[in-house]
């Protein structure tokens, strides 16, 4: 087994990965300082450099980092529970409208962004669990069904109250962030990108915390086998209920940063394409393996923000005959949707798999006690 | 011989009640309308019945097929057949809808088995999410091709029907609408007469039931269900024939709402009975149509949403419970 | 069996008792008024052809299935039996609301602000109801046996209650490992929550520390001793029903329900299992519910032995008793023994 193990991975490297595997937090919080100090950096390496200038760069990661954040809390709900949630956006849109109220000349309020985000978080939650508690208890595929037309209809309250939302117009002027008397502005994206980062980070903590206890146990067994986990003494409404919960309230906060950042918010911005662009990230990146969601947001994102425009300017700078003339922008939904269908199909488990990682990182953690598996002992 | 009684009875008493509630509340020009969009419903949600019936899938894609059949029946009538305006040639009309009629059904169908083969039956024994996930790329696939195609712009469809109206009752309907309703009753028999006379209907009847004991019979099962996704498919075209027609414009994402209505009709009458997605179709369609009446337009696809939630709460299994999937 | 006179003092040394138990799908009736009981302590088997019902019945008592008659006991609680005005639950949520809500409506005409907060008190007592009813409080179900609703305790609330239970084909959570399937065992009997876990506190740690070492002591038990990293999936075939067992042992029942615990095992492996079962009661003093073919394991260490047949209990005894019944004879084997 030990020659099996070194196999693996030479010994510094495991070493290194058994003591992160030991502070797994304090390993998250570092590796999204490295990242983030990273990011800036390689965008001003020659190709990245000619596509767009620096700034507009790390406002375009800020901007990835909410969709970053949208992966992540629909990972708990769909990787980690395995519950289908097609209305994700939903709770996006719960979390937007919920600071637009809070803090624009609209309602005349103005409460700051800090514990707004709290605020859309919760808000978000409730909703979520307002819409779970009926429906948790049917079978997947009706809360697919079900989410699907909440994250239509809700929308389509906000278009047509326009009472409360100022309808299609939306509403607009909302108040940017503010941290002990700094504020933030449109011409400085910095901010916001270390902002995101630091939301990143916590959030990351936090989940990782969740999966790896007793709840997140227990979805990773409801996923299994529902019938199993109740027999196990598991309360499955209540823990199909919590992710629900917490998956909105993820997105609650996504939408309480964008607003601050977009400073306007219209009922337009919440189709099902957002469902369904964070679906995508989630099922590439990988079902249940929150870095690897996190990758698949970025990437995904990046791609569709950036790199479908270069690609567009890339072909037609050299006059390539049939695809000058395709607007790649045009045909993203229609890559994503081969792409998840692809994914199913040929791996299921997303680009960064995550089934074996932890039992992995057991297995090659010096001190345990190495028992060979009897598949190996036996030399099958 | 009573429980046969009973299963015919008890659906057309909902069905009769229903449409009598229908026709007091809404007079007879909006109960024709009523009528004719229920017809589209009731297509549409037999296949998501027959589907999840047979395969336990929520076929999401399954509004979309109705979308493209709209659009494939567009094409043959505007591109193939050069139409443009209306034909008063009452034997030419009659010819030329069923020629469209039929070759729509067919080309539809063959697509819904082919999407079944290469999108479903690979994922037939993973876990459920997986075609759940697949169906939904479907989806979006069959909506981003179309809109590549036609443009993202509603498109216009030949008005080959004369527009001319009757006066009934009270009121005035359009020969449209009862060659609509008649049409789609019609095709609503004959699955019935298919599903329960013929030996393939036996065999999706007994595949539904129990997949593994229909196989040990003898059941082709990958062939049943490759025949249900047709039929299923066909039914979707049929009514995207009839949207074309009707409305006279259609859009790629028409797919969407009109699927989400028409699962909603599915489940109210019991998901699983083909009795009862018909029977569903026709009150999700009133329901729509009497917000509009009230001036409430903009709220009908909510009301519909709420709808659906109160059923999924109160009676999951639709009004006529289930008689195609009853699984314990 | 079942004499009719039971009052709560006979109960007392009673873990289960059934009292005639039918459930029916659509016309078929799989169990037809099974009685039930079981002592503590007592190993009790269920036998009878293939068919005759035992899964059904098996069913109803872990709380998976509502039966359409009859009652399950569980340390003389009732806690299944057909439900009773089960439409008035959902009442029970709306109505608060909306007699808070018009109540906030009336008021809106002497003030906007007070009749608002009204309103938005109905839609939180709306969300407080649907939370309760997910949850399950006792003064929820207390609300409920007032207005007189019953509704039979779902599966979670059987393991609650103190039933274990394994399966026919084995559902172990095949892609978690050994430790990590008997952890889930023993959910219940962890205390941290969700804001523990958040926050990482000393006690959540505390907790997921002291269950790893549990749940290798429930693997030590059923002889898997060391071998918790293993994915279950991987594991043999008896390992497998060992595991579940452990599993099962972890939620700390009283009764452990066991499908067919010596399915398609080879006799040494029959031996080890029925070895384990004995052990279980001597020194956890557990009892035991099984379903079992083989007459070896059966007649080896059953206490009682009930038979069914179509859905009927044909007889009920000791295994000695039941093994010259002469309808246990003629249904169950279809001819005599030689």
């Amino acid at each position: 087994m030990t020659a099996i193990a070194n196999r693996r991975a030479p010994a510094p490297w495991r070493r290194l990965r058994a003591r992160a595997a030991d502070h797994r937090s304090v390993t998250i919080l570092a590796s999204w300082v490295i990242v983030a100090s990273v990011l800036p950096l390689i965008v001003l390496l020659p190709p990245l450099s000619t596509f767009q200038p620096e700034s507009l760069w790390i406002d375009g990661f800020a901007n990835a980092g909410v969709f970053i954040l949208l992966a992540m809390g629909l990972n708990v709900v769909v990787g980690l529970a395995g519950l289908l949630d097609l209305g994700y956006a939903a709770f996006f849109a719960i979390g937007s409208y919920a600071y637009a109220f809070g803090a624009s000349p609209f309602t005349n309020l103005q409460i700051p962004f800090w514990p707004m985000l709290l605020v859309g978080a919760v808000v978000a939650a409730t909703l979520g669990i307002l819409l779970g508690a009926p429906t948790l208890r049917l079978r997947g595929d009706y809360l697919a069904i079900v989410t699907l037309g909440f994250g239509e209809i809700v929308p389509a309250v906000f278009l047509n109250a326009s009472a409360f939302t100022l309808g299609t117009n939306g509403i607009g002027g909302i108040y940017k962030p503010e941290l002990f008397g700094f504020k933030f502005t449109l011409e400085n994206p910095v901010p916001y990108y270390v902002a995101m980062v630091g939301i990143l980070a916590v959030t990351m903590v936090l989940l990782y915390r969740l999966q790896g206890s007793r709840l997140g146990r227990a979805w990773m067994a409801i996923r299994e086998d529902e019938l199993a986990a109740a027999s196990s003494g598991i309360n499955t409404i209540t823990a199909k209920l919590l992710a629900f919960a917490l998956g909105a309230s993820t997105a609650g906060l996504a939408g309480v940063f964008a607003t601050s950042k977009l400073t306007f918010v219209g009922p337009g911005q919440f189709g099902f394409q957002v469902s369904f662009t964070v679906l995508a990230m989630v099922v590439l990146g990988g079902m249940g393996n929150i870095w690897g969601v996190a990758a698949g947001a970025f990437v995904i994102y990046t791609i569709q923000a950036v790199l479908l425009k270069e690609l567009n300017q890339f072909f037609a700078a050299l006059h390539v005959p049939i695809l000058q003339s395709i607007d790649f922008v045009q045909y993203q939904y229609l890559l994503y949707g081969i792409a998840l269908v692809a994914m199913m199909l040929l791996r299921p488990e997303g680009l960064f798999p995550s089934s074996r990682r932890r039992r992995e990182l057991h297995a090659t953690t010096d001190d345990v006690a190495d028992v060979p598996p009897p598949t190996e002992a036996l030399g099958a | 011989m009573t429980t046969d009684v009973r299963r015919v009875a008890r659906p057309l008493a909902i069905g009769v009640i229903a449409l009598l509630v229908e026709y007091k509340l809404l007079g007879t020009q909006q109960f024709a309308n009523a009528l004719t969009l229920g017809a589209i419903y009731a297509l549409i949600a037999l296949g998501y019945t027959m589907v999840y019936g047979i395969v336990e899938l929520i076929n999401f894609a399954h509004g979309d097929i109705f979308m493209v059949g709209s659009f494939l029946a567009m094409w043959i009538m505007s591109t193939v057949l050069g139409l443009s305006g209306p034909v008063t040639n009452l034997l030419n009309l009659i010819g030329l809808l069923a020629l469209v009629m039929f070759a729509t059904m067919l080309g539809m169908g063959l697509i819904g088995m082919f999407i079944e083969r290469f999108a479903y039956r690979p994922l037939r024994h993973a876990p459920r999410l997986a075609p759940l996930i697949t169906a939904i790329g479907v989806s979006f696939i069959l909506q981003n091709i179309i809109a590549s195609l036609f443009g993202p712009s509603p498109v216009s469809v030949p008005q080959i029907v004369p527009l001319d109206k009757f006066a009934i009752l009270d009121g005035r309907i359009g020969y449209l609408n009862v060659f609509m309703v008649v049409l789609a009753v019609v095709l609503m028999i004959a699955l019935q007469l298919f599903v329960g006379r013929t030996r393939l209907g036996r065999a999706m009847r007994s595949t539904a039931q129990d997949r593994e004991a229909a196989e040990l019979m003898g059941v082709d099962i990958n062939q049943t269900i490759a025949i249900t996704f047709f039929i299923a498919a066909a039914l979707a075209g049929a009514g995207g024939v009839i949207q074309g027609l009707y409305f006279g414009s259609i859009k790629f994402d028409l797919g969407f709402f009109v699927g989400l209505k028409a699962f909603t009709a599915a489940v109210l009458g019991g998901i699983g009975n083909t009795t009862g997605a018909a029977i569903g179709g026709f009150i999700i369609a009133f329901v729509e149509v009497y917000a509009t009446v009230l001036g409430y337009t903009q709220w009908s696809e909510v009301a519909v949403f709420t709808v659906l939630i109160l059923v999924l709460v109160f009676r999951p299994s639709g009004l006529l419970g289930q008689q195609l999937g009853e699984r314990a | 069996m079942t004499a009719a006179v039971a009052g709560p003092t006979t109960d007392g040394d009673l873990v289960l008792r059934a009292r005639k138990v039918t459930k029916a799908f659509g016309g078929l009736i799989a169990v037809k008024e099974v009685d039930l009981q079981i002592a503590r302590g007592a190993i009790v088997s269920l036998i009878g052809p293939n068919g005759a019902g035992k899964t059904t019945f098996f069913n109803v008592i872990a709380g998976i299935l509502d039966p359409t008659s009859g009652v399950v006991e569980l340390g003389g609680r009732q806690m299944v039996a057909r439900p009773v005005r089960a439409w008035l639950e959902p009442v029970t949520w709306i109505l608060p609301s909306i007699v808070i809500s018009g109540l906030g409506v009336l008021t809106y005409q002497a003030s906007p602000t007070v009749g608002d907060l009204i309103v938005l008190g109905g839609l939180f007592s709306l969300i407080a109801m649907l939370l309760a009813a997910i949850v399950r409080p006792i003064w929820y179900q207390t609300m409920l046996r007032r207005i007189g609703v019953f509704k039979s305790a779902r599966p979670n609330e059987m393991v609650k209650a103190g039933i274990g239970r394994t399966f026919q084909n084995i559902r172990l959570f095949s892609n978690m490992t050994a430790l990590e399937n008997v952890q889930v065992g023993m959910h219940l009997k962890m205390k941290s929550n969700a804001a523990d876990a958040l926050l990482s506190t000393p006690r959540a740690r505390a907790e997921e520390t002291e269950s790893v070492v549990r749940a290798e002591h429930y693997l030590e038990i059923v002889g898997l001793k060391g071998r918790g990293d293993e994915v279950a999936r991987n594991l043999p075939y008896g390992d497998q029903r060992r595991l579940e067992v452990a599993r099962a042992l972890a939620s700390g029942p009283v009764l452990v329900l066991l499908d067919e615990p010596t399915a398609g095992m080879n006799p040494r492996e029959t031996r080890e299992m029925t070895e384990l079962i004995s052990r279980l009661r001597q020194d956890l003093g557990l009892s035991f519910l099984l379903i079992e073919h083989d007459m070896k394991v059966v007649m080896g260490i059953s206490d009682r032995v009930t038979v069914l047949d179509h859905g009927e209990c044909i007889a009920e005894g000791t295994p000695d008793q039941v093994r010259q019944n002469p309808r246990v004879i003629e249904a169950y084997l279809g001819k005599p023994p030689e």
